[in-house]
């Protein structure tokens, strides 16, 4: 109850923002909350299922650039157009779950890091359409507000959505994946079906969010829109929180982007390096993350509540 | 006008760089099952630590090539011992996440000591040499016979040597404790220096050839997987032939597809080596799943 | 007698690179029989089980159940005909709770209805107290218990246990085996492997003797204790 509370409190505050602050931290939060979809996202495909991407870039930039031309060429406004980005991306994860979740462990991983910088190489060659390394421009959008928004109900959608998913079947036979792939397929769980409906949906909001940035930098070119380092930060903020846990990317993303946003005030020098550091040390100390440690420490009750209520009816009077 | 056997050998000789390169990566991975996501950043450095010392110090190539690589060496054997070597045991993707974060640490450092510029060296082996009626670069020469040189070292060493046998022993039998009375940790500790110390090598040997910057290793560790994916994970030998191949590959793939396309290349033939043939041409022993 | 087949295994071979672990294994389990299966090490009863249950593919012959073909069918398909297994080395989701585990292998039924049958098999068992525990933390014959009733989540027709009563005490082997008579009287056709002869005599109507992937002889168990080709294949 208490933590509903807190949520909606949360939103309440999300939702205020824009009418009584100051731009940056508007412009903070719209980078918060792309990370928070990034974060969730990654979650779903690399925290439940345990498939570590380090290409889920390729998504973002799909959306970016399949938005971005949408709004160049067909004239769509921003918000269907960056719909249209996500639709792309999933098109685009569809065949490529399919074939990429053939690999496992650490090959998957390489496969979908070489799979960004293909999508990224696609990019640079085709001038005709993407204008190579110069880039596309958008007019610049003046007024931040409607993207936020926009990004916030995303970010919402994202909590929402993988809180659904650590409450119901769906997410326990993803984490049985997760732990034991060929366990659970002997046990009648259908993997491969599984496992390609979480890449897909975990390309759903890099997708959608990919058009929102290029509308926020009203820019797109290939290293922004495939960049590592983006990826990079996702992971450390999923790890630093938490792996196949409910709360653990928006924690991850909340203190993340605070820490980054003062060290690229006062050491930029240090910023890329520093992702680099928090994925170390919580491989080292904390595999699990903070939310994993909370409830380990019982300062947070174990997820996958619902299964829990639904469990607490008393005892079946039939004893076999 | 470019001949086909120029480009062949031109391929060739770049293949030579990533036989020293990728045969330091399979080494490591099959001692340890790690695939070292840091390998670009040896080399890098090595380009860097190379530049600095015959640039800026005056430093005989040669010589900066055995302290290069000394440094290198040194450098991926603590790197081990202080790091890689507590999520040896657990799941691949801890030592995978590590050594990418490493990797990423070892870039901005890199960014922090020589700036993001690139860095050539000029002077150093410039210039053409006839061979056989073909006109090849006298730096890639040079880097190739260093490098296969080096390589053929480090097999005899692997092949003849008391250390060397135990190391292949343990890429065998990665579950045995010890091996001929030596500890197991120190065998890791060595082949991830001798990884490093073949990674630096290869990225001295490539400074005359390209300008190098910090964030070079991302470009070519990936190169680097293609070729061990190729050739098979954990074989030398694979690895050899694997680089040779994607050498030559890269070098007329990107002549007739021009640079951009040329690389997406390797990455498609990476990916379609791991789905379809995850082996590759020598890996009998198959783990790519 | 008479009662007609529910598995039918006929001819199966299945290698693994050099290793022949089924040359031509062939037998067959009567509907509403408790069948054992009984050889030495390494003789294929494991094998024969993987290549039932759809884990493995054999490499040639044929595997019906209820006269419908299961060598090509994935094992989830299986699963939802009505056959269940357990493993010999147990193998739940460590990191889940012990209703989670059953609920995860659940098929069609909403989430709640999963969670009451789960809730039913756990009491069954006599484990609904650990129902909440994580998987991982449990002893080894609590495993046992859990594998069992997991297996059970199909509501199985026909029921595969690899080794049920391995590396457990003797009080647990009877609590087990009472489970198992149950469950027979129920109607579940059982199929276990065992070494241990006491227990096949105990309950077993057949009893299969496998010797180097082959089935070497069948018959009620006092018979097949005293088979010279069994005696041979075990001492
Ligand atoms: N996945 C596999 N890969 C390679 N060989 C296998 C595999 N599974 C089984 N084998 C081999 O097949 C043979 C039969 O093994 P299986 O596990 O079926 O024996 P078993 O009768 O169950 O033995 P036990 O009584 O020890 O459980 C053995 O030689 C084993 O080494
Ligand atoms: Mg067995």
């Amino acid at each position: 109850m208490t933590a509903w509370i807190l949520g909606g409190a949360l939103v309440a505050a999300a939702a205020v923002l824009p009418l009584v602050t100051a731009s940056y931290l508007v412009s903070f939060t719209i980078q918060l909350f792309l990370f928070v979809v990034l974060a969730y996202s990654w979650n779903v495909i690399s925290g439940y299922t345990g498939y570590t991407s380090f290409g889920h870039t390729s998504f973002f930039g799909i959306g970016a650039y399949g938005a971005t031309l949408m709004m160049l060429h067909w004239k769509l406004p921003w918000l269907l157009a960056c719909a249209g980005g996500g639709l792309l991306a999933v098109a685009v994860a569809l065949p490529l779950g399919v074939v990429m979740l053939r690999l496992r462990g650490s090959f998957f991983a390489i496969g979908m890091f070489g799979l960004a910088r293909v999508f990224e190489a696609v990019a640079f060659g085709w001038a005709d359409l993407t204008r190579g390394g110069t880039g596309l421009y958008l007019p610049p959008a003046y007024d931040l507000r409607p993207l936020y928004y926009a990004l916030g109900v995303l970010a919402l959608g994202m909590v929402l959505l993988t809180w659904r998913l650590d409450n119901s079947r769906f997410g326990l036979q993803l984490l049985a994946i997760r732990e034991d792939e060929d366990g659970a397929e002997a046990l009648g769980i259908k993997t491969t079906r599984l496992k390609v409906r979480a890449f897909v949906l975990s390309a759903v909001g890099p997708g959608v969010s990919g058009g929102f940035y290029a509308v926020y930098l009203s820019f797109i070119d290939p290293p922004t829109a495939f960049s590592p380092a983006t990826e990079l930060t996702t992971i450390a903020m999923v790890l630093f929180g938490g792996m196949g846990t409910v709360l653990g990317p928006l924690v991850g993303a909340a203190v993340l982007s605070v820490l980054y946003e003062g060290l690229w005030a006062r050491f930029p020098q240090v910023y890329l390096g520093a992702g680099g550091v928090i994925i170390a040390a919580v491989v080292l100390l904390m595999p699990r993350g903070v939310m994993a440690v909370a409830m380990r420490r019982g300062w947070l009750p174990h997820g996958r509540g619902t299964l829990r209520r639904l469990a607490a009816r008393p005892a079946a009077p039939a004893e076999a | 006008m470019r001949t086909l056997a120029e480009l062949l050998a031109n391929g060739l000789l770049l293949g030579g760089i990533y036989a020293l390169m990728a045969c330091g990566l399979n080494l490591i991975f099959g001692v340890m099952r790690v695939i070292n996501f840091a390998h670009g950043e040896f080399l890098a450095f090595g380009a860097l630590l190379g530049v600095s010392l015959v640039i800026g110090h005056g430093v005989p190539f040669l010589v900066a090539l055995v302290l290069v690589a000394a440094a290198m060496g040194v450098f991926g054997y603590l790197l081990q011992a202080a790091l890689i070597e507590r999520v040896v045991d657990g799941p691949p993707i801890m030592s995978l996440l590590l050594t990418y974060s490493v990797s990423t640490i070892l870039v901005n450092a890199g960014i922090l000591i020589w700036g993001g510029g690139y860095r050539g060296m000029p002077g150093v082996f410039s210039g053409s040499v006839p061979v056989l009626g073909m006109n090849l670069s006298q730096a890639r020469l040079v880097a190739f016979a260093i490098a296969l040189g080096l390589t053929g070292l480090v097999y005899g060493f692997l092949a003849r040597s008391m250390l060397g046998k135990a190391i292949r022993a343990v890429s065998e039998l990665p579950e045995i404790a010890t091996v001929s009375g030596i500890a197991a940790a120190r065998i890791r500790y060595l082949t991830f220096g001798l990884g490093g110390m073949m990674a630096g090598a290869a990225g001295v040997l490539m400074a005359p050839m390209f300008a190098s910057d910090p964030q070079m290793g991302a470009r070519f560790v990936i190169k680097a997987f293609t070729v061990i994916i190729v050739g098979g994970m954990g074989s030398y030998a694979g690895a050899l032939v694997g680089a040779l191949l994607i050498g030559i590959v890269e070098v007329t793939g990107g002549y007739v597809l021009g640079q951009t396309f040329g690389t997406a290349i390797l990455y498609v033939l990476m990916i379609g080596f791991l789905l379809f043939r995850p082996s590759g041409l020598f890996g009998l022993r198959v783990v790519a799943r | 007698m008479g009662a007609r087949p529910l598995l039918l295994v006929d001819g199966v071979v299945k290698r693994f690179g050099g290793v022949m672990a089924l040359n031509g294994a062939s037998c067959a389990v009567t509907e509403g029989s408790v069948t054992g299966l009984i050889g030495p090490n390494g003789s294929g009863k494991s094998t024969l089980f993987a290549c039932i249950a759809g884990v493995e593919r054999p490499d040639e012959g044929r595997i019906t159940f209820q006269g419908e073909r299961l060598d090509e069918r994935t094992p989830s398909e299986i699963c939802e005909m009505g056959l269940a297994r357990t493993f010999q080395v147990t193998r739940l989701f460590r990191e889940m709770t012990v209703l989670e585990n059953l609920v995860a292998v659940a098929h069609g039924r909403s989430d709640a209805a999963a969670v009451r049958r789960a809730q039913e098999l756990l009491e069954m068992v006599e484990i609904r107290r650990l129902e909440h525990a994580l998987a991982g933390t449990l002893s080894y014959g609590q495993r046992k218990l859990v594998e069992i009733a997991r297996a059970l989540m199909f509501a199985p027709k026909l029921l595969l246990l690899d080794e049920p009563f391995a590396g457990i005490n003797p009080r647990l082997q009877n609590r087990i085996l009472g489970y198992l008579k149950a469950l027979h009287e129920g109607g579940v056709t059982l199929f276990l492997i065992d070494h241990e002869m006491r227990i096949l005599l105990d309950v077993c109507e057949t009893v299969l003797a496998i010797d180097a992937g082959e089935v070497i002889a069948s018959g009620p168990p006092e018979e097949i204790r005293r088979n010279p080709r069994v005696l041979a294949a075990y001492f």
